[in-house]
């Protein structure tokens, strides 16, 4: 049997670190082969290498039984191989036809634009698909899943054989999610050999006759898509070697608790999601979730960096309505930012004023106490375990881990009873980490609240008291004590859940949203 | 076709406001505004403007702008003084063209590869080509004699039409050709609307954007040539703050700053209407500080509306 693609024993390091590690893949045409891993597991580190979009540092590549030199994107294309990104590749400004022949117009005399001819490809093209979108739409006005459609057509017009659709599924709801598996199974009952790169297990195991999965820069497993369940996808996603379920279990037992942060039917958009959940004084709340559920812009809704379009947020027992940062700043929560370099730090500036920065506005006076400040820097960054070469060095100058502790310091002070979290341990080592977690630790143990959202869920088991699962806009399932574990977790990630949610549960804290 | 209408709709604002502004003229002013000179002054001025528009807007398509456009008319105007008497007039229209497609080229060049801010980029270009001009004009006006160049701002179609407006309308159909039958066209709106797409893409984003910018200069270099036959002179300050009325009767068109929308046809409806405003506000006889007020609040009221309008 040849296959459409083969790669044997491929690996690419960057620096040290190795991205994917003596890998090797077989996919035969015609089929559509899914590709599951947790963030950081290579995935796309190997879809990249197949599109040419880099180059492996070993490892032999062959189209069709046919040994071939590492790929271009030019040379990609040409051998039939074509990339979705997530919606990327469109541009919203122009229409649906002009999109789906971008970069590849079919031209009549003297150059001039075929615009009939192209029209009417792409009409023909979308209804074989089986949807029907008007061809003349600006893109920005079509939903995710034709967004998405209108991509993969654009890719067909490349006469592609070989089509890789990288996180298809996400930010797709059920209806939607079905619409493209439609699409995709279209394509190969016409021979197109599809490969799906997705978080959503349920999504993957529906679609795929075959399934790889990839751990920590190796593939690990390959399933048969018929007899694999989304549990036992789960299992091998996560392997055995987790990291958090080696700490101590995170104390449970906070109902009597007085509460911090209540969030009532919480929403930023017009999708019909809404989020309830609270959090008592000495409690962390995780929350996790695929890329793109939702989950940062949640915690942005709740510290009125977005505005909310329906729901209530209490503090402390009142409600806050017009929130902005300053406000919740003022009432005693404080936000870290899930892109430190864009929010969160002034990398040219020292680690003082980084520290002091939040303080200087708040303090009151129009002098700055600079001794003052200084101190109470020098004080916070140790306490966190900050290597430094010294407190007025640049923060350009630390590595991510120590830059991370720099933001996380400013909020060190019991002051701010409520400290959320957005992806706190993204780019940074695993030393880092758990100095990070420590000090979360610390700050619940003194009656502090804690929100930290990460979809390095192992990183929040053994730390959180009560795990949130939020897929698509929805929570879907609310974990406590014993149930956070990774298979537990992994289960719903998935696209539609029949939520079977613990009945220990606090009332308040159901699973919102349909 | 519903959304077809609705563009049509959305098209005509700015037929609303230039019949708005006649209408006003003649309620209030009909004797001052509605005689043949001041509407042929004004119909070339407006071509004058829409050429320099048409070029800032092109810029503004592909996330950038250009500050340079006055200098390069400057420029493109003391130059062909210069050459003419030597050269000829073929030779004085030609080579300031080329000139300042140069320098536009440079501008691109200096965004593209030198990953300058366009705005920096472009305002350190205004001070190259202006300080270029003032030293071919050691800064003083050079007078033009050729009959034939000063024809250029005298002729006109049935005595109604001027030559200016002919070649804006030649110009302003040639862009429209391009935009909607011609690849190029949707490349250079596609690297506004988003600039990873269009990479991926396989669109060669770069030197698009650089062409872009020369296209663009040129445009300004015809813009500073009609003015000098328009003054039958040539001086390095003939195109000063013409950058900044470009800016505004591109967004007064509804071309957005931030990029990949807005029609270029309309751009020069835009220069028009600001055109035929100044021409209602002279008559009014108000005092060239309060236009310049007026002109102020134009463009900032003009991106206001634009961006709630998104």
């Amino acid at each position: 049997m040849t296959y459409r693609l083969e790669l044997e024993d491929v690996t690419k390091h960057y620096g040290n670190t190795r991205a994917l590690q003596g890998v090797s893949i077989a996919i035969p045409a015609g089929k559509i082969r899914g590709l599951v891993g947790e963030n950081g597991a290579g995935k796309s580190t190997l879809s990249k290498i197949i599109a040419g979009d880099i180059k492996p540092t070993s490892g032999t590549m062959k189209l069709d039984g046919v040994e071939v030199p590492y790929l271009t994107p030019a040379s990609a294309r040409q051998a039939g191989i074509a990339i979705v990104h997530q919606w990327g590749d469109l541009v919203p400004t122009m229409t649906v036809e002009e999109n789906i022949f971008l970069g590849n117009e079919i031209r009549g005399p003297f150059g001039a634009l075929n615009k009939s001819e192209m029209r009417n490809k792409a009409r023909a093209t979308l209804r074989q698909l089986g949807v029907d979108v008007d061809t003349r739409l600006p893109v920005s006005q079509l939903s995710p899943a034709h967004k998405q459609i209108v991509a993969i057509s654009k890719a067909l017009m490349k006469q592609c054989d070989l089509l890789i659709v990288d996180e298809g599924g996400v930010s797709l709801d059920k209806k939607e999610t079905v619409l493209l598996h439609s699409v995709l199974r279209q394509l190969r009952e016409q021979k197109v050999t599809i490969i799906y790169i997705s978080h959503l297990l349920d999504d993957v195991v529906a679609l795929s006759d075959e399934i790889s999965v990839m751990r920590n820069g190796t593939l690990v497993e390959a399933l048969n898509g018929k007899d694999t369940t989304a549990d036992k996808l789960a299992a091998a996603v996560v392997g055995h070697e987790i990291r958090g379920s080696t700490r101590a279990a995170a104390p449970v037992g906070f109902d009597d608790r007085k509460s911090l942060l209540d969030v009532r039917g919480l929403s930023w958009a017009n999708d019909g999601s809404a989020f309830s959940f609270a959090v008592r004084e000495g409690e962390i709340l995780g929350i996790t979730g695929p890329e793109g559920a939702g989950k940062s812009e949640l915690l942005r809704t709740v510290f009125g960096l977005m505005p909310a379009t329906r729901g209530t947020v209490s503090f402390n027992g009142e409600v806050i309505d017009r929130r902005s940062p300053r406000l919740m700043l003022e009432r005693g929560a404080a936000f870290v930012p899930e892109d430190r370099f864009v929010e969160g730090l002034l990398l040219n500036r020292s680690i003082e004023e980084n520290v002091s920065l939040p303080h200087v506005g708040l303090q009151g006076n129009f002098f700055l106490g600079r001794k003052l400040l200084r101190g109470e820097a020098t004080r916070k960054t140790t306490q966190i375990r900050t290597k430094m070469a010294s407190i007025d060095a640049p923060v350009k100058d630390l590595s991510g881990g120590n830059q991370q502790k720099v933001v996380i310091s400013r909020w060190l002070e019991d002051s701010y009873r409520l400290l959320l979290l957005d992806e706190p341990y993204k780019g940074i080592d695993i030393g880092a980490k758990d100095d990070i977690n420590q000090e979360i630790g610390a700050m619940a143990g003194k009656g502090r609240g804690i929100v930290v959202i990460s979809t390095e869920f192992a990183e929040l088991i053994g730390l959180v008291t009560t795990l949130l699962v939020v897929v698509n806009r929805r929570i879907v399932a609310t974990l406590t004590g014993d149930a956070i574990t990774p298979h537990e977790i992994v289960r719903y990630y998935q696209y539609e859940v029949e939520t079977p949610v613990p009945s220990s549960e606090a009332a308040h804290m159901s699973p919102a949203g349909h | 076709m519903p959304h077809r209408l609705k563009s049509i709709l959305q098209d005509l604002d700015v037929v609303v406001i230039l019949a708005a502004l006649l209408i006003v003229a003649a309620i209030f002013k009909a004797s001052t505004f509605y005689n043949m000179s001041n509407l042929f002054a004004i119909l070339e001025l407006s071509a004058v403007l829409g050429i320099a528009a048409l070029g800032q807007a092109l810029v503004l398509i592909v996330r950038g702008v250009d500050i340079s456009v006055g200098a390069m008319m400057g420029l493109a105007a003391t130059l062909s003084a210069y050459l003419i008497p030597d050269l000829g007039i073929a030779a004085a229209i030609v080579l300031p063209l080329i000139a300042c497609g140069l320098f536009g080229l440079c501008n691109g060049l200096l965004i593209e590869k030198g990953r300058i801010p366009p705005i920096v980029a472009t305002i350190g270009m205004m001070w190259v080509v202006g300080g270029l001009a003032g030293s071919i004009s050691n800064g003083r006006l050079i007078p033009i004699q050729n009959e034939a160049f000063k024809q250029i701002a005298l002729g006109s179609v049935f005595e109604i039409v001027p030559m200016f407006f002919v070649g804006l309308l030649v110009i302003g159909a040639i862009a429209y050709l391009v935009r909607s039958n011609f690849a190029i066209g949707r490349y250079v709106y596609a690297i506004g609307g988003d600039e990873g797409a269009a990479y991926y893409s396989a669109i060669p984003v770069g030197r698009i954007r650089i062409a872009v910018y020369g296209v663009a200069g040129v445009l300004y270099g015809i813009a500073g040539l009609l003015m000098a036959s328009y003054v039958r002179s040539g001086m390095p300050a003939l195109g000063k703050g013409y950058e900044f009325k470009a800016i505004t009767a591109a967004v007064l068109g509804g071309i957005a700053l931030s990029g990949g929308r807005g029609n270029i046809f309309k751009a020069v409806m835009g220069a028009v209407i600001l055109i035929v405003l100044y021409g209602v506000i002279t008559a009014f006889a108000v005092s060239p500080y309060v236009q310049g007020m007026i002109q102020g609040l134009i463009l900032v009221g003009a991106v206001y509306y634009a961006t709630r309008n998104d």
